[in-house]
């Protein structure tokens, strides 16, 4: 059976840095790759969205009138045209990944559950991680299910923060599906490197699957969700 | 009066160690610089080697030693900063860094060191380039004289390189990036003197995503025909890289070509700014682009795609002079003329070469944990070209290069502290134990490029000529050629020299193995 070719649309900030990354990710499986530049308010034909990795906006939030600033990442990007495609696309249940800056952008619009805050470390953090799939599994794929796979981190803001009542909701509808397998690196709550909303739709993980091996299975689970 | 003034600022700013090698160069030209592979050897922005395919790999090391020691978190961030200019100047989208970092054993250095980490990190991370490798020696040499060396390595269609050059009189002279401000002026200056007399208001500061819009809309206007020209800012600023594109032109060209600039149309972030201060500020994160004129309005708009405030703020002559358009209180457009022959007068230096006196202070690596601990602050994955990063032992890296389905291989060697009893010996270490790494790895090398950090010429020259020599040697010995490199010379604080330091980074590429 020949594979579909999916239209995937890659949405780009200024200072995203992991556009190109997500860009050839998808093309090296032969998938179609398009930008959606922040700027852009139209919704096309997308099979799936991703929000890459880097500094939207190089992150800096600066008060007003002064030289200084504060790191809050995703809340610029929130105020971009092109906001407007992803709200448009959850609603129509197009399925979204969030990878890193992508996850921050994500759960500050509120698409996903939680926060993410400075690493416990107060530093950068950049390793292979060891990661396990569990939950409802990356867009459902069960052949996921309680493996693990080595994915890099890279980042200064990837702990992840809930409530304790609204960690065992995301328990109970099984939205936790990544979590960290001894080295934790940002002291994430209960080790999660992952999680997906409600409906499954709409997937957000610190990790880059696209600059590791074992992302041929993350690509392998998208197509099968979105073909099926 | 002023005019007079400007004048010799202006020879002033050019004839600085750092901006004119009036000591050094006479003994660069020892150096090997041409083989089959060198597109572009020393004299522009980075060096150029041909990777078949279409493709060509730019690269080029720098220090910014003395700004790290005053202020290092900015001066390390501003570092890496302007070695990236250094390569998507040329046209080439940035794929890769490393840190060679020397600090003393003081508590005092121990803090630099940690500032110095963060800075590269902050900066390298936001940009998106991976910080591929580098090393860690301290030595209680470097106690007032911190090295951080900087490398960087960027890929370039062959049809896209650009270069530092004004080709035709009547094109733009294009101002892109921050306002300028008096951040930064006498930068170039300080690199050239002693660390006692440097000031901490000569360090620039520095914003990582101004540079990467810069970056990438560089990038996108080096795929196009718009532009013959392009020059970053660093030493010097404006003076320096409006000289250098009409130097840069004459040399090739053989036209009597100069540039005539608009300084009330710099776009300034401090108020009454002189015309002094205005060319020499070292404001971080600015492009000079020679425009094509008929082709303004389309690079304008690259600009504004990517929100960067750009500016028509001169344009190329043919009348071999280096015109200065100003204001004045209550006199408007003072016009001062230079021949630009005068600005690069050729100044040289001549010391006497003295045999370097041995310290004999320990030269220690970085233990484990340090280098452990390090790496994992800089983002080494970022583009997934890195094969082999610094999480994998050894002095090398490998890259990933799809385009040509190839291998880029880069390793890098200090002296292992050898220089101090016998300079000659410590750059012939470094150079055989990079090559024997591309060797082992069934590479082709391509070109070095190499980094020679040294106290005051008056007691380091003699060192510097032997290390010189030694390199020179083993180039025409193995055919490797060296394509682009630095001199950090006055890195001393009052008598103290610290001990000859020369880092290398050779280039090599192979066959992707499967």
């Amino acid at each position: 059976m020949q594979k579909r070719s999916l239209r995937v649309g890659i949405l780009r900030f200024p200072g995203s840095n992991c556009d190109w990354d997500a860009y050839n990710f998808f093309k090296k499986f032969g998938h179609k790759s398009e930008f959606i530049w922040y700027k852009d308010t139209q919704l096309l034909s997308w099979d799936v969205i991703v929000l890459p990795g880097g500094f939207a906006f190089g992150d800096r939030v600066y008060k007003k009138a002064t030289e200084e600033y504060s790191i809050d990442p995703g809340v610029l990007a929130l105020q971009s045209p092109a906001l407007k495609i992803i709200f448009a696309a959850a609603e129509k249940k197009i399925p979204i990944l969030g990878i890193c800056n992508g996850f921050q952008i994500l759960v500050k619009a509120g698409l996903l559950p939680g926060k993410l805050e400075q690493n416990t470390s107060k530093q950068f953090f950049c390793d292979i991680t060891t990661c396990e799939v569990m939950g409802a599994s990356f867009f459902g794929d069960k052949s996921m299910m309680h493996k693990k796979f080595h994915l890099p981190v890279a980042h200064g803001y990837g702990r992840y923060v809930v409530s304790k009542k609204q960690y065992q909701e995301l328990q109970k509808n099984s939205q936790i599906f990544l979590r960290y397998i001894g080295l934790n690196p940002n002291g994430s709550v209960e080790n999660i490197a992952g999680v997906s909303n409600k409906e499954k739709n709409i997937f957000g993980l610190m990790p880059h699957p696209e600059r590791s091996e074992d992302g041929k299975y993350f690509m392998k689970a998208i197509e099968k969700y979105v073909t099926k | 009066m002023l005019q007079n003034k400007i004048k010799d600022a202006i020879k002033e700013a050019m004839a600085a160690e750092h901006t004119s090698y009036a000591s050094s160069k006479k003994y660069l030209s020892r150096l090997p610089t041409k083989g089959k592979y060198v597109i572009q050897g020393p004299g522009e922005n980075a060096g150029i080697v041909d990777i078949g395919e279409g493709y060509a790999i730019a690269f080029r090391i720098e220090s910014h030693n003395h700004p790290s020691f005053i202020k290092p978190y900015h001066g390390a961030a501003t570092g890496v900063g302007g070695i990236l200019r250094d390569i998507f100047t040329m046209g080439a989208r940035p794929i890769g860094i490393l840190d060679m970092l020397r600090f003393g054993t003081s508590e005092k250095s121990k803090k630099i060191f940690k500032g110095v980490v963060h800075g590269i990190s902050d900066y390298g991370n936001c940009i998106g380039v991976p910080t591929i490798g580098g090393d860690i020696y301290f030595d209680k040499t470097y106690d007032k004289n911190c090295l951080v060396n900087v490398a960087a390595f960027g890929l370039v269609k062959k049809k896209n390189i650009l270069f530092g050059n004004a080709l035709t009189p009547g094109n733009d002279l294009i101002y892109v990036g921050a306002k300028t401000g008096r951040d930064g002026i006498g930068g170039a200056q300080m690199a050239s003197e002693n660390l006692d007399t440097a000031s901490e208001a000569a360090v620039q500061e520095a914003d990582p995503f101004l540079e990467k819009l810069l970056l990438d809309a560089c990038c996108d206007l080096a795929e196009t025909d718009y532009v013959e020209g392009m020059q970053d800012m660093g030493a010097a600023g404006i003076l320096c890289s409006t000289s250098e594109v009409a130097y840069r032109g004459r040399e090739k060209t053989g036209k009597d070509l100069g540039v005539k600039v608009y300084l009330n149309k710099i776009p300034t972030k401090a108020k009454n700014m002189s015309p002094i201060e205005m060319l020499l500020s070292e404001s971080q994160e600015r492009m000079l682009i020679v425009g094509k004129r008929k082709f303004r309005e389309k690079i304008l708009e690259i600009f504004k795609r990517w929100d960067l405030e750009a500016h028509v703020v001169g344009t190329v002559t043919e009348d071999g002079n280096y015109s200065l358009v100003y204001d004045e209180k209550n006199k408007k457009n003072i016009q001062l003329s230079i021949s630009v022959d005068e600005i690069f007068s050729n100044g040289k230096k001549d010391w006497e070469l003295l045999p370097w006196k041995q310290q004999g202070t320990k030269y220690i690596k970085g233990s484990k944990e340090i280098i452990k601990s390090t790496w994992r602050q800089y983002d080494w994955s970022v583009g997934a070209r890195t094969q082999k990063g610094p999480n994998k032992p050894g002095s090398y890296a490998i890259l990933d290069i799809p385009e040509v389905h190839k291998e880029l291989i880069i390793s890098w060697s200090s002296d292992k502290g050898k220089s101090d009893k016998n300079p000659a010996k410590g750059m012939t270490y470094a150079f055989d134990t990079c090559l024997a790494k591309i060797k082992q790895l069934d590479a082709v090398p391509l070109g070095v490029t190499n980094c020679l950090n040294f106290g005051h010429p008056k007691d380091s020259m003699g060192a510097f000529v032997q290390t010189i020599d030694a390199l020179a040697q083993r180039c025409r010995e193995t055919n490797i050629p060296v394509v682009s490199g630095n001199v950090s010379l006055y890195n001393a604080y009052k008598n103290h020299s610290i001990k000859p330091t020369p880092v290398l980074v050779m280039v090599g590429i192979r066959k992707k193995v499967q």
